[in-house]
């Protein structure tokens, strides 16, 4: 379909910093130089006495919100990751246009953030194979 | 909630989460938007949205038991209260009202909240 080929490459922004690790992880870090979504999702956790957010993440330790913005718009497409009437410990789905494209594995790890037990790369191929099998 | 005035899906703070007919009554989303887990609950005929990061320790709030509570009504008799109302974070038990994300036990803890707008069949969170 022409599309930039998304497995082989990440995306700007997509691989944790070294000071994401540390327990005061923007102790030295000017949030207002972050993207928007990571500084609003940081000023929000402030507000209401949360621990310092951490954003989430995929098994290939890659961060999840710049690389689901890029494969949306590299396929045109709207995909969330969203668990339908979950319970805890439940698989979610990557939804792609309203439907699953497949289902995926997570958990909140105790450093606070979500670990998706799919790497990256999986997760581009998975939307591939359906906007290419769907979408055609 | 809000039905009206008709939110403009192109604002850039309103995000789409699913169709309405997706979350029956009772039933809970919980969705990743910007970076964030957000739980749509639809109890007792509303929409609620709150943030699933407990404030106790970071845990997955929104994704335990959804029940109601104890509470105490004008003869000072315990009530079973708030059904569907309540959700218990799985990791250490910490509870908060899903309709403005109070914990049950103290004001000093309160999840982030979200307007849940509906329109034309479809389900959008404002951040």
């Amino acid at each position: 379909m022409g599309h930039r080929d998304l497995t082989r490459s990440v995306p700007d922004g997509a691989e944790p910093p070294d000071w994401l690790g540390s327990d005061d992880p923007y102790a030295a870090v000017d949030i207002e130089r972050l993207p928007d979504w990571w500084h609003d999702a940081i000023v929000e956790f402030r507000a209401h006495d949360l621990p310092p957010y951490q954003p989430p993440r995929f098994a290939d330790d890659v961060l999840v919100p710049p690389v689901v913005s890029e494969t949306e718009a590299a396929y045109n497409t709207e995909i969330k990751l969203m668990g339908v009437n979950v319970n805890h410990g439940d698989a979610w789905g990557v939804w792609v246009n309203g439907e699953v494209a497949a289902t995926v594995e997570r958990e909140r790890t105790t450093d606070g953030y979500t670990l998706y037990e799919m790497t990256s790369e999986e997760f581009v191929a998975t939307v591939e194979t359906w906007v290419e099998t769907e979408m055609r | 909630m809000s039905e009206s005035p008709q939110p403009d899906p192109d604002r850039a703070n309103l995000h789409h989460v699913t169709a309405a007919d997706d979350i029956a009554d009772g039933e809970r989303i919980i969705v990743e938007v910007s970076g964030r887990e957000i739980a749509v609950f639809h109890s007792n005929g509303e929409y609620y949205a709150l943030s699933n990061y407990c404030t106790h320790q970071g845990g997955p709030a929104c994704e335990g038991l959804l029940g109601g509570t104890l509470d105490v009504d004008d003869d000072d008799e315990l009530v079973w209260a708030c059904e569907d109302e309540i959700v218990a974070c799985p990791w250490h038990g910490w509870e908060f009202d899903i309709t403005d994300g109070t914990h049950t036990a103290s004001d000093e803890y309160r999840l982030p909240t979200y307007d849940v707008h509906v329109r034309d069949g479809d389900v959008y969170v404002e951040l």
